[in-house]
């Protein structure tokens, strides 16, 4: 879309975050359609959204939730940007982030941003995934105080192997979830709770068990979820249950700083779709495990 | 219908072919992905190619397809780590294996070396997976950045050249920063005037072989870093444009904080011997 030079608004023009409310969704929909089309387009890597009525729909549904919260960022009373965080939890995770392109320059990001430090200060730290070809958005992000953590590269397709998984590993129930807390304390130093519940109550939360304990888990197998485990077998054990259970192409978000899963990714036929890093504001442990992360962190 | 692929060591007529080579298929995943080529002009490319290809200690091989030069990759065998660098097939060909094959003959020629490691763009998803199924291991994000720092450099701080007689010193602090030595790659330097130390209570704190593409530099501490860059900034003609290693959170931020622009993301890669850096440092577009 062409910026009409007399609607553009003035450098001065007032900055304000609030939560969404309905009848911004058309707007935000927008916001977020065009801002990630628009730098995805540019460096030549896969659209996330096919329209701004999906984007408005993916909205829909974070807005739903009770534990996030929809940021707005109004400029002259308009809705100019949008991002959604994580309400609960020691770390919480921001998604999302996008500012109208046509106001791009203006401060409506690190607003947004900063309105979302504030929001978390009572947290232990507040994490994201961004594109890594997003040189705005890395320099915004590290100019607040992020830092980049983790190289990452979004993985698509099916394991050519199609693994068999071993009967160690199973979905998880309720009565799985302090082992579960357990297990992230050790390899992450947190408690990562929002997630995991939300993995429980659909379904789609994997375990690994040796000798009756708990050695990997995942949340859910996709971009949706996270996952850990003490060793690489029990890692690759839980994407191969997950791979069994779905004849859908799935999309995981690996750090590739681990070489044995990055290359097994690859030698699986997995396409790398995207590179991305994960970056972090406050507490941070290097893994004391193998993981994959989510598109919160 | 494509002959063989034969590769073979590079000879001095190859190198006007494998220059244009290079300089089209770097500018063209630059473009395609929109970033800046990384070699402004073909000139440029012949130079590089040239300067690797003369190198006594760098080795280079070549991808010939009827009779025409497809495609080149050099090892800079220098020190105990060998740098790998630059490696470019011909665009139309780009996906047909022949990227593998060059590299296959480059590892092959660094059976000696405690390690090989080479920096790649990070948006290059063909290169970053070639090089992580050959062996190669993802150990730094990275970002090339460029432009004049803000700041001038502080007047207590002692930044001169580095002379022969740094050598030694130079060599043991890099040693001790990345756990193997670096010395004959500092040693050339020398001859380009581009080093520089940083020296206090009188002993050298950091140094850099040069703060562009080609140079690298380590510090005991970031302070150490930064006054090592802006002092060595303000005796150069150009801007500063070299390579920052994002997990080194204060490094990246106190660059952007100077003004300094993002130019593309990279990542280093590591097969063999590896340690994590143990003070401040930032690569060569090599290692």
């Amino acid at each position: 879309m062409e910026a009409q030079s007399d609607t553009k608004p003035r450098p001065d023009a007032e900055i304000r975050i609030r939560p969404l409310v309905p009848r911004d969704l058309e707007a935000c929909g927008r916001v977020q359609y065009e801002a990630f089309t628009q730098v995805s387009r540019r460096h030549r890597f896969p659209v996330p959204f096919p329209s701004a009525r999906s984007a408005m729909r993916v909205i829909m549904a974070y807005y739903r939730q009770p534990n996030q919260l929809y940021l707005v960022a109004e400029l002259d009373g308009r809705p100019v940007g949008a991002c959604v965080v994580d309400r609960e939890g020691m770390i919480r995770g921001v998604r999302s982030i996008a500012v109208d392109p046509e106001v791009q320059g203006l401060g409506v990001g690190r607003s947004l941003v900063a309105g979302v430090l504030e929001l978390c200060r009572d947290a232990a730290g507040v994490r994201l995934t961004q594109d890594a070809f997003n040189l705005t958005s890395l320099s915004l992000y590290a100019s607040l105080g992020f830092e980049v953590k983790e190289p990452l590269v979004k993985f698509e397709g099916r394991l050519k192997d199609r693994p068999r998984p071993g009967r160690e590993v199973d979905r998880l129930g309720d009565r799985d979830f302090e082992a579960c807390r357990d297990l992230c304390r050790r390899v992450h130093g947190i408690e990562r709770d929002l997630e995991l519940r939300e993995g429980l109550r659909q379904g789609s939360a994997v375990g690994v068990f040796r000798d009756g304990r708990l050695t990997g888990y995942a949340s859910a197998v996709s971009p949706g979820g996270y996952g850990m485990a003490e060793t690489f077998e029990d890692l690759q054990q839980i994407i191969a249950f997950a791979h069994r259970r779905s004849w859908e192409p799935f999309s995981l978000l690996v750090p590739i700083r681990q070489a044995e899963l990055h290359r097994w990714c690859l030698d699986q036929g997995l396409r790398a779709v995207k590179p991305m890093a994960l970056m972090t504001h406050g507490f941070y442990q290097e893994p004391r495990g193998w993981h994959f992360v989510s598109g919160r962190y | 219908m494509l002959g063989e692929t034969l590769i073979r060591p590079i000879r001095p007529g190859d190198i006007e072919a494998c220059g244009q080579v290079l300089f089209r298929s770097f500018r063209h995943v630059a473009e395609k992905h929109g970033f800046p080529p990384e070699l402004p002009s073909p000139g440029y490319a012949l130079r590089v190619t040239a300067a690797c290809a003369m190198h006594p200690d760098t080795v280079g091989v070549v991808a010939e397809l009827n009779g025409q030069i497809v495609g080149s990759g050099f090892i800079d065998r220098r020190d105990q780590v060998y740098g790998i660098g630059p490696v470019s097939v011909d665009v139309e060909l780009q996906d047909s294996g022949i990227g593998r094959r060059l590299m296959e003959a480059l590892l092959d020629k660094s059976h000696r070396a405690s390690g090989v490691r080479l920096v790649q763009d990070a948006f290059n998803a063909r290169s970053l997976s070639l090089y992580a199924s050959l062996g190669l291991a993802v150990k730094q994000p990275l970002a090339q950045m460029s432009g004049r720092p803000r700041s001038r450099p502080a007047s207590e701080v002692k930044v001169r050249s580095m002379t022969k007689r740094d050598i030694k010193a130079c060599a043991d602090l890099y040693l001790r920063i990345h756990g193997v030595k670096r010395t004959n790659e500092t040693r050339d330097a020398l001859r380009m005037r581009s080093a520089f130390v940083l020296v206090r209570q009188g002993r050298i704190r950091a140094y850099t072989t040069g703060l562009a593409y080609w140079g690298h530099g380590v510090a005991e501490t970031v302070s150490d870093m930064q006054d090592l860059i802006l002092a060595a900034e303000s005796y150069m003609m150009d801007p500063l444009n070299f390579i920052v290693p994002l997990r080194q959170a204060a490094l990246f931020r106190w660059c952007l904080d100077q003004g300094l622009r993002l130019v593309k993301p990279m990542n280093l890669m590591a097969q063999g011997l590896y340690q994590e850096p143990d003070g401040c440092f930032f690569p060569s577009a090599i290692y």
